[in-house]
Formats: structure tokens, sequence, C-alpha cells
């Protein structure tokens, strides 16, 4: 019988630490639950859980300390909840190893949903997914992660991305993409040609250029084949 | 009137009524002294000759060379005349010239009563001071003496002239010292008020978004640094109790989050995973609908507190109409059965934004229109010259024409208002137009009591190329083309 997924839920604020424990547990999760950084750490060594939702602002040892730790030794996927919500922050989390964000107030269901996605990631039999290279999309959840690390698309660039991920190595042309992605619109603009750039931005800050022009015809996502490339 | 110009008339009009009236006394004591001088000549050559030391011969040489005389006898040896006529038909005895003609009968008669006269004539065009005197011209010889009238006139002609000359200079004089005075009066409070200026303009710039701005001190030591000093202290006090204001709303905020988070977990917990019955379901549910305004409240001060403290949004190049279409697909389920209606030509109008906050925008402004009653909300985009024009239309309740101009300020509410308008926490249309402002653009409302309104948000337009692409017409025909030959080489 297949083990459940062990949670440890890091959260000095011992009402909000109640009620996710209470939620991760109706989920049929296991979990564990400590209310300072350095318990936090020393259960995560102990019981090695699938996964860590981490609150930033805590005494003694803060979530971006212990994130530091964790990420020495293991590839275990971190949540962080803050109070703070500032563009500095996040990126400071993310940095620290963290793998995704959630700004309180939070709904449960989103955390909910990070954490499904997350544990998706890290076991890969779970259907719904489409990977290529180091890019990995969860259709249902509609998430995307580079390289571990989640990364924010929005609905058309979502769907933009599907297409290609769906079909890797196919080109296609400006038209086909536009007649399935914006179906309701008669063409007579560029904006094939502009989502491929914002999602160019977004995917291809770090690692290999994953969208590829083919000169006159069109876009094709495959692998970086290396230099050479219009 | 402005200071400068002000100083200037002041100290002009003072400086010129001051030299008015040296000029004009300069004047008259120079006429006067002039007059008694020709007069005191006149009376010293009379006095020579009618004083009998000398002979009228000698007496008459001792006159000035340009003088003039007439001596007459006037009635019979013994009978000094009576009257005017008798004056007139003296004999003359010596003369070189007839003064006694032109003088009126006033003056003669004078000369009859008193026994002597002054009088100014006209004689062949020239100005003559003439000084008569009644006496008598003795003959030892005969024994006999007759009586006479001595007339001397001296020109004045050079007198006036030089006084008409010293008047032409009095005024030239005083124009001129106007005229300088006025300017160097100009030019002194300009060097003074530069100063004063420059204080003015600095305060000016300072504003409530930007407090730490600091008025130039000019290094003059006078009274325009003490009103530079006075207003840097004023302003470092300002920005002191701004900051600890916004410090406080930010403090409060961020500690409220975490209350709020707990009591939103728990009651969705208490909805989601346990059975309530129909009584608790209400209760709950109130609780949790309370916690979410709560929640955007909190979220909406954190912002607000972003704003005052001059935090920037970062701008990328995203497409308005993917952000318009998320909303509407957001707001549609929970729209109270308002239709929401998307109105564009193109799927992309790119602008520099933050789809997140431009989201936000477009979410307070539908919300707004759905609390307002509307049936029906239409959001379009239109692209313009140099900007994006985007509206949200709706047939709500409009707004009464008072409550307009107040309608983006914080916690404003229209007064018989539901007090659920805006997105719920009085801060939402304030919070738009923040945003709007951080992305260069403008935000502003048109509504009918009982029409509905127009919110109208102009952004600067993202870049020209992507406009032109944009033009209805010319766009579907180049890009028709490029998908044409896309479509045809794939297929070749």
């Amino acid at each position: 019988m297949e083990r459940k997924p062990l949670i440890l839920i890091v959260e000095d604020e011992k009402e909000i630490a109640k009620f996710i424990d209470l939620e991760l547990q109706a989920e049929n999760y296991d979990t564990i639950v400590s209310y300072d950084g350095v318990t936090g750490l020393s259960k995560f060594r102990e019981h090695g859980p699938d996964l860590v939702v981490l609150d930033l602002m805590m005494p003694v040892l803060d979530g971006l300390e212990v994130a530091r730790r964790i990420r020495k030794t293991s590839n275990t996927p971190i949540i962080i909840l803050t109070a703070k919500d500032s563009v500095d922050n996040k990126v400071i989390g993310l940095d620290a190893g963290a793998d995704d964000y959630l700004v309180k107030p939070f709904s449960i269901e989103e955390l909910l949903a990070r954490v499904r996605a997350h544990l998706r990631r890290v076991n890969p039999a779970v259907t719904g997914e489409v990977r290529v290279a180091d890019l990995v999309m969860n259709l249902d959840g509609r998430e995307v992660f580079r390289d571990g690390r989640r990364i924010e698309l929005s609905a058309k660039e979502f769907e933009l991305l599907e297409l290609f991920a769906r079909n890797p190595g196919k080109v296609f042309n400006r038209f086909e993409i536009e007649e399935k992605v914006w179906p309701e619109y008669t063409g007579g603009s560029n904006v094939v040609d502009v989502y491929v750039g914002y999602l160019r931005r977004k995917l291809e800050v770090e690692g290999g250029r994953l969208i590829h022009t083919i000169r006159g015809v069109g876009y094709v996502l495959r692998e970086d084949s290396g230099p050479g490339e219009a | 009137m402005r200071l400068r110009l002000q100083l200037t008339l002041v100290f002009g009009a003072f400086i010129a009524i001051i030299l008015s009236a040296v000029a004009v006394s300069v004047y008259f004591l120079t006429e006067r002294s002039l007059s008694a001088g020709v007069a005191d000549q006149a009376q010293s050559a009379l006095a020579e000759i009618t004083g009998g030391t000398s002979t009228i011969a000698e007496g008459l040489q001792k006159l000035p060379s340009n003088s003039y005389h007439q001596i007459l006898f006037v009635g019979a040896p013994d009978r000094p005349p009576s009257t005017v006529s008798a004056l007139r038909i003296g004999v003359s005895y010596f003369s070189n010239s007839n003064l006694l003609g032109p003088l009126s009968d006033n003056a003669l008669q004078r000369l009859l009563d008193d026994g002597e006269v002054a009088a100014t004539v006209n004689l062949g065009g020239e100005s003559i001071s003439v000084l008569g005197r009644l006496g008598t011209v003795s003959f030892p010889r005969e024994e006999r003496s007759m009586p006479a009238a001595f007339l001397v006139g001296i020109p004045v002609n050079l007198m006036t002239a030089t006084l008409d000359q010293l008047k032409r200079d009095l005024v030239v004089t005083v124009v001129l010292a106007f005229l300088v005075f006025a300017l160097g009066v100009w030019v002194l409070s300009e060097r003074v008020l530069s100063s004063l200026k420059s204080v003015t303009e600095a305060a000016g710039h300072v504003s409530g978004s930007d407090l730490s701005r600091r008025v130039p001190v000019p290094a003059s030591g006078d009274e325009i640094t003490d009103l530079a000093l006075s207003i840097n202290h004023m302003l470092d006090r300002l920005q002191e109790s701004f900051e600890t204001q916004r410090r406080f709303t930010a403090d409060a905020s961020h500690e409220l989050r975490t209350p709020v988070t707990a009591i939103g977990g728990h009651v969705s917990y208490l909805l989601r995973r346990t059975h309530p019955t129909g009584d608790q379901l209400d209760s709950l549910e109130v609780i949790q609908r309370e916690s979410e305004r709560m929640a955007k409240l909190v979220n909406d001060l954190l912002e607000l507190a972003r704003a005052d403290a001059g935090f920037t949004v970062e701008l990328q190049p995203m497409n308005l109409v993917e952000v318009v279409e998320t909303v509407r697909k957001e707001v549609a389920p929970m729209a109270r059965g308002a239709v929401i209606e998307v109105s564009t030509r193109t799927p992309l109008v790119e602008v520099q934004g933050d789809p997140a906050r431009l989201k936000q925008v477009v979410l307070n402004l539908v919300q707004n229109a759905i609390n307002a009653g509307a049936e029906k909300v239409t959001m379009s985009i239109a692209v313009e010259r140099h900007q994006v024009r985007l509206e949200v239309l709706d047939d709500g309740s409009g707004i009464v024409p008072e409550a307009v101009p107040h309608l983006f300020e914080r916690f404003y509410r229209v007064d018989g208002a539901r007090s659920g308008r805006g997105n719920g926490s009085g801060l939402g249309l304030a919070i738009v137009k923040w945003l709007v402002q951080q992305h260069g653009g403008s935000v502003e409302v048109e509504s009918r009591l009982g029409e509905g309104s127009v919110f109208t948000v102009l952004l600067p337009a993202s870049d020209k190329r992507t406009l032109v692409d944009h033009q209805p017409g010319r766009a579907t025909l180049v890009d028709g083309l490029k998908t044409w030959a896309g479509g045809s080489g794939r297929s070749g």
C-alpha cells in the first residue's frame, strides 16, 4: 500500500498552523507541525517530509534561513507563507531556495492546489503532466515549472505554451496558433509574436531557449539544440 | 500686483515728489534773486540821477549801457501833476526811448499816488523792467524847479531766458533721476526677490507624494534664509508625521494579516470539512464574508501605504485585452446576474504595465459597477494616437454630481448609496487612481443619475510600432499577408 505524503508545517502562529494542519489531514496527507525554525529544521532531518510549508517571519531562526539550510541537503519542495508581499521579499524567498510563495491572507484552496502541484512534480508518475526538457506543465492545476521553479503565466500564455508542449517538435505557423489560442478574433494582429515574446521572457530568463523561431514558417517547442539557432 | 512692480512704483513716486518739490523751490528762489538784482540795479541808477549829487547827464552815464531812460517834465513849475493824463502829456527832457508810453494807466496812477512804481513792459518785443519815480529837476540859475518823472528801464530778456533754461534743465533732471532711481529699485528688488522666488518655486515642487524635497537655503543670511529654514523645518515635521502615519498603517495592516488569515482559514475549514446545520451555515458564511472583506481592506490599506511611501510599480510590455478578458471570466460567476461584456477589435493591445496591478484596476471598476446595481457592464478598449482608452460602462444607479469630484478619495462614500459600493473597503477607487497614475495614465468618470456611469482609464501607448500594427484595416492587411505567407510556406 502506498505511503501517504508527509508534509512538515513550520509556522509560529498556532492558529494558522492549526487550520493548515486540519485541511492537509482532511486531504489525506500526514502532517508534522512545529512552531519555530529550529524545531522545524530538526523535524525535517528526523522525518524527511515530502513537502514543507514554511512561514517566513519566525523568531530565532526565520523562514529564509530554514529554507537555505534545507536546500543544502535536499530538493524537497518548499512553499513559503508570508505577510509581506513586496517584490523584493518574493525574490529573496525564491533565491533562498523556496519553490513557491503565498501571501497572507491566502485562500486555503490555493495552498492545497500548490501542495498538490509540487507533490506531483516530485512524483512523475502522475498523469495530466507534460514534460519537455526541464519544463514541467501540470495541465490540471494549470501550473508551469521550469527547473523546479514555479512560473506564473497568464491564461493565454498558458494556452499557447500548452499547445507547444503537447506537440513538442511540431512547427506551428502563426495562423494555426491564432486559430487555436485566439479563436474569437479573426486575425489582423501580431498577437502570436508578442505572446511568444512574453513566454520567452518568463521561461528563458535562466536556462536555454525553449521556443524556437523557424524563419518564414513559425515556432516550435523543443530542447535547446545548441548554438546556431535563430 | 507683483511685489517688484509695487516696490518700483512706490519708491519711484516718492522720489519723483521729492525731486519735484526741490526743483520748484530752486526755480522760484532763482527767479526771486534775479528779479531782486534787476530791481537793485534800477534803484541805484535812479538814486544817481535824482539824488542831486551830480548832474543828470553824469548820473545817466553811470547807468548800464543796455539800459533805457526817460526823464519827462510833467506839469508846471512847482505844481506836481495830479492826473494820469497830465503825466501822459509830459515833455521828454532826457530820453533814449519812450518808456512812459507802454506803461498802463494803473501803473501811472500808482506813480501819482506813491511817487514810485515798478512794472514790466514790452517795448519793441523786448521785455523791460521799468522803475519810475516822481521828483523835480532844479534849475539853479533860474532858481526854479520843474516837476519831473524819472523812468529807468532794464531789459529782463536775459533773465527770462535764464529762467526758461533753468526750468527745462530742472524738468530733465527730475525725469532722468526718476528713471534711474526706478531702474535701480527694479534691478535691486529683482536681486532680493530672486532668492525668494527660488524658495517659492522649490516649495511648490514639494507635494504630498514627495515630501523628501527641501527648499534651497540662500547663504545671504537675511530674512529669506530664515524663511527657507523655517519652511524646511516645517517640511521635516510634516514628513515625519506623514511617515509615522504611513508606517502605522503598514504595520497595522501587516499585523492584521495573521489574524485575518487564521479566521478565514478556520471558517473555510468548518464550511468545507464539517457539516454545519442550516443556522450554523448562515452564521459561518457571515464570518467568512466579513473576514474576506477585512482581508480586502487590509490589502487595500497596504496598497495605499505603499503608494504613500512612493512605491512604484514595475512596468513591462503586456496585453491589456487579456487582462480585461481575465476579469470578465473571474467576475462573471459572481456578477449577481449582471452581463459582463468585452468589446475590442483585436486580441492584442500592448501597454507598459504591471498585469496584476492593471487587473486590480479593471476588477475594482467592474465590481464598482456591479455594486452600483448594473445589469450590464461593458469593458471596451480603443487605441488612440498616443494612448489606450479603457472604458468601463455600466447601466447602474449613477453617481450624484456632487459626489463625482470626491469619488477617488479614500473612504469616500456617496451619501445614501449602499455602503458596499466600490470593492467594499471604500478604498477601491483611490487605489484605481493611484495605480493608473503609476502607469503614467489618468482616470475619469462621467455619470448620469439613474442611467449609469462610464469610468475611463487612459494609459500611454506602449510604443508606436505596436500601435501602427493595430490600426484597424492596415493591420489586417499586413498580418493577413504575413499569415498567408507563413501558411503557404508550411504546406509547400
